[in-house]
């Protein structure tokens, strides 16, 4: 019981990445997607003696989404028109995005907007299955549901997701 | 679907996230020690060194105070001293008198006698 100084640099090496991933999935925006990781990871600092080692990442995880969703709901914004082209500034240009360099910058966008538009449970059932590619058991531990929930919360996240696509991609 | 989804793999961090998360947990938290201990160890030099003064403050005042019991003292023991000095002069006087008067008996003496 208990994480150590030691372990706990290792934990933030082994999991910002996948932490801040998961937060600028849920919440599109980098600048949010930092604050919670660092959030998530500053609680982990302070409750160090209370989390099981072995536990962290799923910790570190739940806390993560739970502080997304409390964002979200802090936000209460109509989510964005899905094809960047459809409003007078392009989010591509005004954000240093890192997804620039590697992938196409529109499909991504209106990947991501797409899934603001799923609700919220249902976003983070596809987010941990298919972002991070966990297990329905470790998605199950995370989000603290069943994981025959968890399997249909990810397939009607993926039709939901399908569906809000179907017009501009061939999914 | 998924393969779509993960794109979003590829996500990286901005650079410094690493550090900024290190900087508020691990290195703030050491931080925070050594503040910790700077300040326990001014705080221990600090009462030292009002002790040390305090000490010699009151080492001063006791000196003092030693010092006016002493001549208080002092005084008090001058008196018979200064009296019994009187006395001693007192009692020379007397002795150098009385022994010029009977000087001068003698010399009477002999001169009537035709010594």
């Amino acid at each position: 019981m208990g994480i150590g100084r030691k372990r706990f640099t290792e934990i933030v090496e082994e999991s910002y990445r996948s932490i801040y991933r998961l937060a600028f999935s849920m919440l599109g925006s980098e600048q949010d997607a930092c604050d919670v990781t660092q959030e998530s990871f500053e609680r982990l600092w302070r409750y160090r003696s209370k989390v099981d080692e072995r536990a962290a990442y799923v910790w570190l995880r739940r806390t993560a989404l739970n502080l997304c969703v409390d964002l979200l709901r802090r936000r209460k914004t109509e989510p964005e028109p899905l094809d960047p082209n459809d409003e007078g500034s392009s989010l591509i240009e005004m954000r240093p995005d890192p997804l620039r360099r590697c992938l196409r910058k529109e499909e991504m966008l209106m990947l991501r907007r797409a899934l603001d538009r799923l609700p919220e449970k249902y976003r983070a059932a596809v987010i941990l299955r298919d972002v991070e590619d966990l297990s329905y058991k470790e998605i199950s531990q995370i989000l603290g549901r069943p994981e025959n929930t968890v399997k249909s919360d990810v397939l009607r996240g993926r039709r939901m997701l399908r569906k809000i696509l179907a017009p501009y991609f061939d999914v | 679907m998924r393969e779509m989804l993960s794109q979003l793999r590829d996500i990286e961090p901005p650079e410094g996230l690493k550090e900024r998360i290190l900087l508020s947990t691990v290195r703030r938290s050491r931080l925070y020690r050594l503040v910790a201990l700077a300040s326990a160890a001014a705080i221990v030099v600090g009462l030292a060194l009002g002790l040390f003064l305090g000490g010699l403050f009151v080492g001063q005042n006791q000196a003092q105070k030693e010092a006016v019991k002493l001549l208080e003292g002092i005084r008090q023991t001058s008196r018979p001293l200064e009296e019994s000095s009187m006395m001693l002069l007192e009692a020379i006087v007397l002795t150098m008198k009385t022994t010029s008067m009977v000087q001068s008996q003698d010399e009477e003496v002999v001169k009537d006698e035709g010594i």
